[in-house]
């Protein structure tokens, strides 16, 4: 528990440090703010436009999809947030830059994590909840539950989005691969899972958990079954078990590039 | 402000002993090093053209354009690879519009089949997938000082860079396409384009790649006075992909909003060049050839004053 503690003190001194830093840039700063909000406003309208055109989708009506982007923004903007480089680290290991994570004494993946942070993911994460509070007008209790959802997707989207930057220990040149992967995950998250069928639904439950944010929680939000709840937790769990392991894995085949500035 | 290059930005004027590139007039700057080197002490070196084939200047902006399309062949596997991209987004569209269409129990819709919209969404797609990173490139330029040794070189920047981004956006689109179109086809089982439409809308694409160039240019060279150019990339990009009708043609809009994008230039970037494709409907193309030529022409003279006016910002410390 002290050692919890301990780490958890350390994220909160660096998300404030990365924050200052971005502040010393303050147009910057709001302005990617302000820009990704209107980038997510932006399929907010197409939605809107969509659903007043066309009937309900496979069981989606607009309040759905909404609600998937609430928690999608939220979850997104939560994990680049706090975690910016798990989206990007794949260059940091390809270019042999890892030794200045190893020589210190702090856990190596959750340091590589914390030390970047993306300033539009916080236009991502207060557009998630303003999207939420004005679509579902919540109840103290349904806020709880879309905050704990959104959590467990940010905890699945920084795991996968370390799982997939961690080839780059395997296949080195792995950034590529990664953004796209990282882009798939986007696309189908932001999607009504119940277009999918098949294959590609049992992906999207799997490899591509996309269902564990744009599925589970909608329904969950909406039929409040526990079963749910403790699928969207348990999945979040298990990606972040298999984030620290993957990288556990590929921390053993690194080798130093003596990188220097 | 950070900027440790050797070049920074700065109000100051350029200074003839400083070594670079400031020209007095603010104007054009093909600076040729033989020149530079015969200047007389203390003169600021004339440009000097080099470009006085029939052709004019043409030649050696088609050399860099291709030149940039071979080595852009060097990373043709990650060109793939984002073009596979586009295959999954394909795929979730159809899967959007199948279901739509099936709840409508409608074959068309606004005039579109589900086949014409996938091939329209692929052609939107492809448009705006294969649009390099420009304004980031120009910003580095700035940022880092290294656009004033382009300017020594002899040729003009604006055009080098429109060269490069040129060579790597025709490659790009034709790989999205083609990767593309075999996943459209392999979908929806039809090839939903119109012959004369797709001559047409070549066309459009072709002078909306002139517009969206000059675009991001001007956004990448006010790096010269704003700390960070990104967020407005973002906010010019997205404009071209909502009020450009990428995710919907613009017949599926409700009417006043239609009325309102259609009197908007980022339209002809991307609906009317593909909608001409899929639909093979040439009514509009007078019309939207004279709104790309009207833009294409206020675009050229915006570049070429922010260029201007940047120039004589530009402030060189050694060599």
């Amino acid at each position: 528990m002290r050692r919890l503690k301990l780490e958890l003190r350390f994220v909160r001194a660096y998300v404030g440090a990365n924050l200052r830093a971005a502040l010393e840039y303050r147009f910057a700063f709001w302005a990617s703010v302000l820009s990704m909000v209107l980038n997510d406003g932006m399929w907010i309208a197409f939605w809107t436009i969509f659903y007043a055109r066309f009937p309900a989708v496979r069981g989606y009506e607009l309040r759905d999809v909404l609600t998937i982007w609430a928690i999608a923004a939220l979850g997104f903007g939560l994990s680049l947030g706090v975690f910016g480089n798990c989206w990007f680290y794949a260059q940091i290991v390809a270019e042999g830059r890892l030794d200045f994570y190893l020589l210190l004494p702090r856990p190596v993946l959750l340091h590589v994590l914390v030390s970047r942070m993306s300033p539009s993911a916080w236009g991502d994460a207060a557009f998630g909840l303003a999207l939420y509070l004005a679509v579902a007008r919540p109840t103290p209790a349904e806020l709880g539950a879309f905050l704990v959802v959104s959590l467990a997707a940010g905890v699945i989207i920084t795991a996968f989005g370390s799982i997939v930057n961690a080839l780059a220990f395997w296949l080195g040149q792995a950034e590529g691969l990664a953004q796209q992967l990282q882009g798939i995950l986007i696309t189908f998250s932001t999607y009504p899972t119940t277009l999918f069928t098949g294959v590609v639904r049992v992906v999207l439950f799997t490899a591509i958990p996309a269902g564990f944010i744009a599925y589970v929680p909608v329904r969950f939000l909406r039929e409040w079954e526990p079963w749910q709840m403790a699928a969207v937790l348990g999945a979040a769990a298990a990606y972040a078990l298999a984030g620290v392991l993957v990288f556990a894995r590929g921390l053993r085949r690194y080798e130093s590039a003596t990188w220097s500035r | 402000m950070t900027t440790e290059g050797m070049f920074s930005r700065g109000a100051e004027p350029p200074l003839p002993s400083s070594g670079a590139t400031g020209d007095p007039d603010g104007g054009d700057l093909r600076a040729r090093r033989g020149a530079c080197a015969t200047a007389a002490a203390g003169e600021i070196p004339r440009p000097a053209r080099t470009d006085q084939g029939l052709l004019g200047p043409l030649p050696k902006y088609w050399a860099i354009l291709r030149i940039n399309l071979a080595s852009q062949t060097a990373y043709l596997g990650e060109m793939v690879v984002r073009a596979l991209f586009l295959a999954i987004i394909l795929y979730v569209y159809l899967q959007l519009w199948t279901a739509t269409y099936g709840s409508m129990g409608a074959r068309t819709v606004a005039g579109f089949s589900v086949g014409q919209m996938v091939w329209y969404l692929l052609l939107t797609e492809a448009i705006v997938l294969s649009r390099p990173r420009l304004t980031r490139d120009v910003d580095q330029d700035v940022r880092a000082g290294d656009i004033a040794y382009q300017l020594i070189r002899p040729y003009d920047y604006v055009w080098y860079r429109l060269a490069l981004y040129a060579g790597e956006r025709l490659l790009r689109f034709a790989l999205c396409l083609g990767v593309g179109g075999v996943v459209a086809l392999a979908l929806t089982g039809e090839a939903a384009i119109a012959p004369t439409g797709l001559v047409v809308g070549g066309l459009l694409f072709v002078v909306g790649l002139l517009v969206d160039f000059l675009g991001a240019m001007a956004i990448g060279l006010c790096a010269f006075w704003l700390e960070e150019t990104q967020p407005f990339t973002l906010l010019y990009d997205r404009a071209i992909m909502l009020l450009g009708g990428m995710l919907l043609p613009l017949e599926l809009l409700p009417d006043p909003v239609e009325r309102a994008l259609g009197a908007l230039p980022f339209q002809l970037l991307l609906y009317a060049p593909a909608r001409a494709a899929v639909s093979g409907d040439l009514a509009p193309f007078p019309s939207a050839s004279c709104g790309l030529a009207l833009t294409l022409a206020a675009m050229l003279l915006l570049v070429r004053l922010i260029y201007g006016q940047a120039l004589r910002r530009l402030h060189a410390n050694g060599g």
